[in-house]
């Protein structure tokens, strides 16, 4: 039983092990700074097998790009999710408290890929008009310029699909840790005349914050790591980091870099996206201890 | 003009412990019904876009909800009014979403969707070959194959985790709970990869079934474990006490009073943790291969499975293999909710059982 207890350990370091082990004859060959900063990759092969110059890996671009987009889902997703929590949590009647909780784990449930195709059929035409209008009326904001003319494959329609997946998640912690605010508090808030925003303000979500934060990691640690949905509507560009213009078709994500690759890779290329693969698990990681570090910190009885 | 309507009502007799009165109702009316009319009619006449209408709809909506709170609760009606407005959006924005996943994987899905669909397997099929050949039958079975697998594996290391927690109540126990919360964090992609590093990449395993689900394993492990840790939690201490008072030995305990009282919980973090790894695409891509042919061993040759066979049609460029691309996901939508809501009738019956 111990050892099954600690079969979760023994994954995790063997993951660790081996994408750091299957990984360093690229991490070698390019050069753990370059690997880690440069934006080009290329691995220079031509459709008939010949190598003319050295390749390059570098995953800055798809990093910041799998950021830059987890980023606009939380920016989306966070509000939505907290309202939807408020809404169960105070306002909605027993039977819509009940109806809407099983709508949003049935949403959490729906299969990565459905949402894929989802984003594909639906989204991106939608995306699409949105992202030209933001361009069109807000486009002398930085961050909706859009020099290419085409509103396709950007991080903003990737982030919409992400937002999405990240609701039910962010949803279900948040709900639950504003419900167990101590119900007298409440009742305190509003015997002395504290209407319903009064009453979040000052009583409720200081009591959840800390929560809501874990809620928060835990949703940006699923959105830094989600593959396909991404895949299809994202526009994977090398060569430069796209800081900040969100609807301009130039997006990077790791876990689709590494989709996109990988089969028709080389063996040099396998071992730079495992490179890819172990720096997105160092950064879930990190995600999700900050997550259960904050929680634990506050819900002691967890 | 929603001010003047509610200074020409009559003086009413005020019912304080009545939570609705007439006014409320009535300022809800028009503060959710003039905006979009509104709206709708700029829209219609076509003065301007539909997004620019729509944006336009939600500064109204929004300023409707505070106005609507002004008037009802004076100044500390405000934020109430404009908090209740986003909700709506909120809620909106969600069952926008929810219903169009689900309308576009069924108005797409169905097209392809025939009983040979479900039975036969794709092996003579080209992306161009019509409709009504053909089929996913190969990738059904792949599926059941890798997620049982996976089940038979993480199913009691997860229990065996949760008993570990719940009833091992040493120091080590916060660190497997974390180690478990870090484990359910490993993205999907990685999964893959790892089995790939460690099984394929090494030469040690062709690409086949057995890989996909040791991969599923890795995401399904964490789930189980902490959906059995918090049902094992559910056991009421006076059971172990009664069983240790008794002379039972811990083991004997877990094994004879713990564990049968949990049963159907038990059997709801199964179901949930088919439910998480079911519709998993990337660890399979870097797995299992994909096949169009029927294949039910495991461990020699690559396998299909449905979110693999989804994953590659849907790349394709032609309408009839798009098509049953778009049927595969009704499939797989279709087994995702039958686990699902067997997890759920289970542990509903649980809770009544409880009270």
């Amino acid at each position: 039983m111990t050892a099954a207890a600690f079969f979760s350990l023994i994954v995790l370091s063997l993951i660790a092990f081996f994408l750091v082990y299957q990984s360093l004859p690229a991490i070698r060959d390019q050069g753990l700074i370059n690997f880690l900063t440069g934006t080009e990759w290329d691995s220079k092969t031509t459709s008939d097998g010949t190598t003319t110059e050295d390749p390059v890996f570098g995953v800055a671009a798809m990093l910041w790009g799998t950021i830059l987009i987890a980023i606009i889902a939380i920016v989306i997703g966070l509000p939505v999710s907290l309202g939807i929590a408020v809404f169960i949590v105070f306002i909605a009647s027993a039977r819509l408290a009940t109806l809407l909780r099983n709508t949003i784990d049935f949403l959490a449930a729906i299969p990565s890929i459905v949402f894929g195709l989802w984003a594909i059929s639906a989204l991106t035409p939608v995306g699409k008009q949105w992202g030209e209008w933001l361009t069109n009326s807000l486009g002398f904001i930085p961050i909706f310029e859009n020099n290419l003319g085409i509103w396709v494959g950007t991080p903003f329609i990737a982030g919409i699909v992400l937002a999405v997946m990240v609701t039910p998640i962010i949803t279900s912690v948040s709900r639950e840790v504003l419900g167990r605010t101590p119900p007298e508090l409440i009742n305190a808030s509003q015997a002395l005349g504290g209407t319903l925003w009064p009453t979040l303000r000052y009583v409720a979500f200081p009591f959840a914050k800390s929560g809501i934060v874990a809620a928060t990691m835990l949703g940006l640690g699923r959105a830094l790591g989600e593959t396909v949905a991404v895949f299809y509507v994202l526009n994977l560009t090398y060569g430069k980091i796209n800081w900040y213009q969100i609807v301009s078709p130039d997006g990077g994500s790791i876990a689709s870099l590494i989709v996109a690759k990988f089969s028709e890779a080389d063996p040099l290329e396998i071992s730079a996206l495992l490179g890819g693969g172990m720096v997105l698990f160092i950064i879930t990681l990190i995600v999700n201890a900050i997550s259960t570090t904050i929680a634990r910190s506050t819900v002691k009885d967890m | 003009m929603s001010t003047a309507l509610i200074e020409n009502q009559t003086p009413s007799a005020q019912r304080p412990w009545r939570k609705k009165s007439r006014n409320d109702v009535l300022i809800v009316v028009v503060a959710s019904t003039l905006p979009a009319l509104f709206c709708f009619t700029i829209y219609q006449i076509g003065i301007l876009s539909p997004v620019i209408s729509g944006m336009l709809f939600v500064i109204l909506q929004i300023a409707a909800g505070a106005i609507a709170g002004t008037i009802h609760r004076g100044r500390r009606g405000l934020a109430d009014g404009v908090l209740i407005a986003s909700i709506g959006f909120a809620l909106a924005f969600i069952g926008t979403v929810m219903s169009s996943v689900i309308w576009s994987v069924l108005t797409k899905g169905l097209e392809a969707l025939k009983w040979q669909f479900i039975i036969q397997n794709n092996e003579y099929i080209t992306p161009t070959s019509p409709l009504g050949y053909g089929g996913i039958g190969h990738a059904v079975l792949g599926t059941l194959i890798i997620v049982g697998i996976a089940t038979i594996i993480s199913v009691p290391i997860g229990i065996a985790t949760a008993v570990y927690i719940t009833e091992v109540r040493g120091r080590s126990r916060v660190l497997v709970q974390g180690l478990v919360q870090a484990m359910s964090g490993v993205p999907s992609v990685v999964a893959g990869l790892f089995i790939f590093a460690t099984l394929i990449f090494t030469g040690v395993f062709e690409f086949n079934g057995l890989m996909g689900a040791l991969a599923y394993t890795i995401l399904m492990l964490p789930t189980v474990a902490r959906t059995a840790e918090e049902v094992l939690r559910l056991v009421p201490e006076d059971l172990r006490s009664a069983a240790l008072a008794l002379g039972a030995s811990r083991a004997r305990v877990v094994s004879m009073v713990v564990l049968p009282t949990a049963k159907s919980g038990l059997v709801t973090a199964m179901l949930l943790g088919i439910a998480r790894v079911v519709g998993e695409t990337a660890p399979l891509v870097f797995t299992i291969f994909g096949s169009a042919k029927t294949n039910i061993n495991p461990v020699e040759g690559p396998m299909a499975a449905i979110p693999l066979y989804i994953f590659n049609g849907v790349r394709q460029p032609f309408a009839p293999e798009q098509a049953r691309a778009y049927s595969a996901a009704l499939v797989l939508l279709f087994l995702v909710i039958v686990f699902f809501t067997l997890a759920r009738v289970l542990s509903s019956d649980r809770r009544k059982g409880k009270k």
